[in-house]
């Protein structure tokens, strides 16, 4: 009897036998090499699993097992030619039973010059890999969409800047969008870095002549600067957009306002101007001050709060009694200065030191508190300079940071595959949901 | 075997027409293209607009570096879609069948070939192959054949060949597409041969490559004036912006800094070319860039492009040649931030990038020349006389267009040959004599006339 897949079976088969060779492990007291490197991390609970390879490109198998809020990882990799393998001592992630904001808000563009072909604010689920577009450019005819920002991390409101042809600073509450241009209103000046107030009435916007260069030579290749900027405030109740004298001039620069948990203290950085920005940018160096607000105005005078002649200040964000700001040698957009690195204040005490684990060699930037101040967001560009990837790690509350993790996604390796930066990241309490088609038909008017 | 005469001779003339009229643009199409098996690029592939063509066309691209597998992809589709459309006209009995279906997919050609992406062909190849699904459901027709089907359809074919061929759209297209290719990788005879003249005056926005091209073989300065050169513009496209342009001018940017040694400014003007890109990126910007961080020794961004272009089909071979090269080179370190605060910033001034690089260490064996050749076009005279006195001395002779220039401002930092200044003296006779139109014509392959106009 002919028998045609007799052959096939047999060839099946040894074809299996000699894939399930048994590889030999030899156990090791080394922590396995593996990217993004875990070992150590605090973790939140529920947070989706955490994924990584070896360094080496090695396959690997892991094992997890949880001994109370501890998890071990025990990673063993294997040769694929020599089929020997090893067995490493297993690592601990350690889980945090500290509430974390279940979704995050970011920008993913390319890290670009000038222009840019798509770009989209996101919102990622912490407990899956879940990530959904909010808003892209495709909805507001390939303009720029930037500045996203969320009252408290209230998923109900938010509003990010449109540009671009019958552009503006877009609202949404709720379901209800609209869209305001802010330079038809009160000082004409457009709004950029937004801060809400915590009674969601008012936001405080830097207004910034924003440029861009690019060096001849050498690792940095943008630099972003302010000709000018100011501090606007605006009334949400009246869509009326006021100024302070202190902080509005043309000697002066101020920028990236952050309001007090209390609302009555903002935040901000501030430079003096100079002449030839880009030229003259190692003369720029921007810092911390603060001014009072009561009833819906600024009071006093603004009181210095951090600064030195040597460094720039920028991103000051504030949680309880805790201030997270960057620190870069000099300028205002620290993204592009691998030595920008974040620096923790007590604001009780005005005791301000690097936060050492937070920071890599390269940049790390942009940043958020979770709405409990138990997490911070952080972007970094650590893994290759260029592209900003984010990172999250625990706080105590006692001025100490655990180890930060990368984002995970599920598979490592779309950390390197991406071609887009992670820009501007934000806690959300809830999925913001999605706006683009409510987006699109405001600049379809 | 009369049905496969008229797809064969169609096949035939569609890859002989692609491949021996249409390489550059096929290469082109895969400079430009993208297809990434990536998380991203599923997702990207996936939200276009008729996406299963679109996912299609992208992987069938990536042949078209060959082009020959892109001349082959070309005939493929337009022979399918004839087979498609004559099975579906024949069953319905319709006359003149065999005719019918090669106007159709001659059609489909010509429009294939101004395309940029094969996109449409697939499309086309897609519904009609439901169409010819659908079309089994009814009943059959019988159509009787003719023997003057099979001359008929040829003359169609040989009408569409003729066509495509010979389209101004087309034989722009092309050229276009050999001077980028040329540009990019640097083949500086094929460019001089793509753009003589003559195909400059017609299109003016190849001159800038073309002098390019001069200055990389160290001739700008004896035959930059045999091409139409009305300002500094056509020398380094300083000032161009807005639309079709702004996309040669990226393209042409990139090309230029990436041959004067600035590979900052190369990668600058390759991720902005890139974004006038129909997907933001290409496969050419990403072997570019791979290209440009081996080259400023970042070895680290290197890797990371080289890893994307892993998750393509045909570019394993570039990446691991980079993957070796940086294997055994030295990765460049940071520079300390009191360093980088004053490097010099690229401006909108290309001279006084060519005098910022060149102060940094990095001078391009072009750099005398297009010192000087900016100089002359901004017809300046003391800044000329100043950089003929540093730069002159190096030279074994000046070249002829910058001696004209010397002659023409009385500038004397250097010998000058006996025949520049007798034309000279012809030229401010002829001055006074000729018509404009007989003096352009005389004098159009001299700085004298430019000059001439430039103080008028």
């Amino acid at each position: 009897m002919h028998r045609p897949w007799f052959p096939a079976t047999l060839f099946l088969l040894v074809l299996l036998g000699t894939g399930c060779a048994r590889i030999a492990f030899e156990d090791s007291a080394q922590l396995p090499p593996i990217v993004p490197d875990y070992a150590g991390v605090t973790v939140p609970e529920g947070m989706a699993a955490l994924s990584f390879d070896m360094a080496d490109g090695r396959p690997c198998k892991v094992d997890c097992r949880r001994e109370g809020d501890t998890l071990f990882y025990t990673v063993r990799a294997w040769d694929r030619k020599t089929r020997r393998g090893v067995r490493y001592a297993p690592f601990p992630v350690y889980v945090s039973q500290d509430p974390i904001d279940p979704y995050i808000a970011y920008r993913l563009i390319e890290p670009s010059y000038e222009g840019w072909k798509e770009m989209g604010l996101y919102a990622r689920e912490l407990a899956s890999y879940r990530e959904r577009p909010i808003v892209v450019n495709k909805d507001t005819k390939g303009g720029c969409v930037n500045c996203h920002h969320f009252p408290a991390g209230d998923p109900s409101r938010m509003m990010f800047h449109a540009r671009g042809a019958g552009g503006g600073t877009v609202f949404t509450d709720g379901d209800g969008v609209r869209l305001l241009n802010l330079t038809t209103v009160g000082p004409r000046r457009q709004g950029v870095y937004p801060a809400w107030h915590p009674s969601g009435r008012w936001i405080a916007f830097s207004s910034n002549d924003t440029h861009q260069s690019f060096p001849i030579y050498g690792h940095q290749q943008v630099e972003v600067y302010d000709q000018t900027s100011d501090l606007i405030l605006m009334d949400l109740q009246t869509d009326s957009i006021s100024v302070c004298p202190a902080l509005y001039g043309d000697d002066r620069m101020e920028t990236f306002p952050a309001w007090s948990p209390d609302g009555r203290t903002l935040y901000y950085c501030v430079a003096d101007s100079v002449s030839s920005v880009g030229e003259r940018r190692a003369e720029v160096h921007y810092r911390l001050e603060s001014i009072a607000f009561a009833d819906g105005q600024f009071t006093g005078e603004p009181q210095p709060v951090w600064g030195c002649d040597t460094l720039s200040v920028s991103h000051p964000r504030v949680s309880g009694k805790w201030m997270l700001f960057t620190v870069a040698a000099y300028g205002t957009f620290p993204i592009w200065h691998p030595e920008a690195d974040l620096y923790l204040m007590d604001l009780e005490t005005g005791e301000t030191a690097p936060a050492e684990a937070l920071n890599s060699a390269e940049t790390e930037s942009y940043h958020s508190w979770s709405s409990g101040g138990r997490w911070v967001l952080l972007s970094s560009r650590r893994i290759d300079g260029r592209y900003t990837r984010l990172y999250i790690a625990h706080f105590d509350g006692e001025g100490h940071f655990g180890k930060p993790f990368l984002l995970p996604q599920k598979r490592y390796a779309h950390n390197t595959l991406r071609l887009k930066s992670y820009n501007v990241p934000e806690f959300v309490k809830g999925d913001p949901g999605r706006h683009g088609r409510a987006v699109s038909r405001l600049f379809a008017r | 075997m009369r049905k496969a005469v008229i797809p064969v001779l169609l096949f035939a003339a569609v890859f002989l027409v692609s491949w021996i009229c249409q390489p550059f643009t096929l290469i082109c199409q895969e400079y430009e293209g993208l297809f990434l098996a990536t998380p991203d690029g599923w997702a990207r592939a996936f939200a276009q607009p008729f996406p299963l063509s679109g996912i299609a066309s992208d992987w069938l691209v990536q042949f078209y570096r060959d082009p020959v597998y892109g001349a082959l992809i070309v005939a493929a589709i337009v022979t399918g879609v004839f087979l498609l459309l004559r099975g579906i006209v024949a069953r319905r009995g319709v006359p003149f069948a065999d005719a019918i279906s090669t106007l159709g997919a001659g059609l489909l050609w010509f429009f294939l070939a101004r395309a940029a992406e094969p996109k449409p062909g697939v499309a086309v190849l897609l519904i009609l192959e439901v169409l010819w699904g659908l079309s089994l459901l009814l009943p059959a027709r019988k159509e009787k054949y003719q023997w003057y089907h099979l001359p008929l359809a040829s003359v169609v074919i040989v009408a569409a060949a003729a066509v495509t061929a010979l389209s101004p759209a087309v034989m722009r297209i092309e050229r276009f597409s050999r001077v980028k290719r040329d540009a990019l990788y640097g083949v500086w005879d094929d460019l001089l041969k793509a753009v003589p003249p003559s195909v400059a005056e017609k299109d003016g926005e190849l001159t800038p490559f073309a002098l390019l091209a001069l200055s990389a073989k160290g001739q700008l300065g004896e035959r930059m004036f045999s091409y139409p050169v009305y300002s500094e513009n056509d020398l380094d496209m300083c000032d161009y912006d807005g639309n079709t342009e702004y996309y040669t001018s990226l393209l042409f940017k990139a090309a230029l800094y990436q041959h004067l040694g600035c590979y900052n400014e190369a990668v600058h003007n390759y991720f902005q070319w890139a974004t006038q890109l129909r997907k933001g990126t290409s496969f050419v910007v990403l072997r570019k860039l791979v290209e440009m961080y081996y080259l400023l020794g970042d070895y680290t961004l290197m890797e990371k492009y080289c890893s994307v272009l892993d998750h393509s089909l045909l570019n394993r071979t570039y990446v691991a040649y980079y993957r070796g090269l940086a294997a055994q080179g030295q990765a460049h370190e940071t520079e300390p931030a009191s360093i980088r605060s004053i490097i010099p910033i690229i401006s909108h001034d290309p001279l006084y990038n060519l005098l910022q690089l060149e102060s940094f260490g990095i001078r391009a064996d072009s750099f005398a020349d297009r010192v000087l050749a900016t100089i002359l076009l901004r017809a300046n005279p003391t800044q000329l006389r100043g950089a003929l006195e540093q730069l002159g001395p190096a030279y074994e002779r000046i070249p002829k267009h910058f001696q004209e220039a010397m002659v023409f401002y009385g500038i004397r930092t250097g010998p000058v040959d006996d025949a520049v200044i007798q034309r000279y003296s012809a030229f401010i006779e002829d001055l006074q004599l000729l018509p404009d139109d007989q003096l352009i014509e005389r004098y159009r392959n001299s700085a004298f006339l430019y000059l001439q106009y430039a103080i008028q």
